[in-house]
């Protein structure tokens, strides 16, 4: 950890987790996007991806702008929803995803303040509003 | 200027968060059935020393924000309840204000209706959503409780699914 970072290792530590949730995240929808048979369901698999895998560039730069020589990387692999079969599991699988997204972009909209955590609220409504892509239903208050 | 009643502490909106939990809790400083009001200590109380009235509750910073989103979202709700039977999505919006404000501790918060244009009623019903899902997520970035951040935020994901749902 460097001196620059030191600073704020409340906000780095918040980040880094934050980080590590985001490249599992587009593992996730890479792996299940490759599992979809029915275009709409690939494209909305697409759409997953490419936003958490701009979330996971974003955190990264964030935290290498705050000093950070050690943010998590990718590991090799995840663990997979087991039985990835049919569409009607990957797009549960996906679903899922989504839900734990908004609760994780929670938990950082209470950890973060400024520009930081005005990323999250608007990450946490991305996320909400792409569950409904997955069978979602909307809720009173996503993620609470 | 604030009508009184849609002013509202941030001790009642954060105790709506976690009501269940804290019942017990706000049982026992409310006192119910029975309880008895606590008797001063006056022994050893010098009277010419004592405070003559109870003291003024701290400044809270994040009144204005709980303020700021109970008028809109119960101006909002005013405004939708009469067509609340054209269509199950504006319903559903008129439930989803009104659990929002509960959120808030304001189930009952006072609200004018504002006029809306019924030729184009869903794309102005659209327009007026995203116009307090904005003021909801700017208000959950000032907010300086996180607790009170992150209900704001839920707040706004929800207005943001619905627009997503939007009749077309």
């Amino acid at each position: 950890m460097s001196a620059r970072m030191s600073a704020q290792p409340h906000l780095v530590a918040t980040l880094r987790a934050a980080l590590a949730s985001e490249h599992a995240a587009v593992y996730l929808f890479a792996a299940l996007r490759t599992r979809a048979s029915q275009r709409p369901l690939a494209d909305a698999l697409g759409v997953s991806y490419d936003f958490h895998r701009a979330a996971r560039d974003l955190l990264a730069e964030r935290l290498a702008a705050l000093g950070d020589d050690a943010p998590p990387g990718a590991a090799p692999a995840y663990r997979l929803p087991a039985d990835l079969g049919s569409d009607a599991a990957v797009t549960a699988a996906a679903l899922a995803a989504e839900q734990a997204a908004v609760t994780a972009y929670g938990d950082l909209v209470a950890e973060t303040t400024g520009a930081d955590r005005a990323r999250a609220v608007a990450w946490m409504s991305a996320s909400a509003v792409r569950e409904l892509s997955f069978g979602g239903t909307p809720s009173t208050l996503p993620g609470l | 200027m604030q009508q009184p009643s849609a002013t509202l502490s941030r001790r009642r909106a954060l105790g709506a968060i976690g009501a269940l939990a804290m019942a017990p809790l706000l049982a026992a400083c409310s006192g119910g059935a029975g309880a008895r009001v606590p008797e001063p200590v006056v022994e050893g109380v010098d009277r010419l020393r004592a405070p003559r009235s109870t003291p003024p509750a701290p400044a809270n910073a994040d009144q204005p924000v709980v303020d700021a989103v109970v008028s809109a979202t119960a101006e909002l709700r005013a405004t939708l309840a009469p067509y609340r039977r054209r269509e199950a999505w504006i319903a559903d919006l008129v439930d989803v204000h009104r659990a929002h404000l509960a959120a808030l501790g304001a189930p009952h918060a006072p609200g004018r209706p504002v006029p809306i244009d019924t030729a184009d009623l869903i794309a102005q019903i659209r327009s007026r959503e995203q116009a307090l899902a904005t003021l909801v997520s700017t208000k959950a970035v000032a907010a300086q409780d996180p607790r009170l951040a992150r209900l704001l935020a839920a707040m706004a994901a929800a207005l943001g699914q619905r627009i997503a749902g939007a009749p077309a």
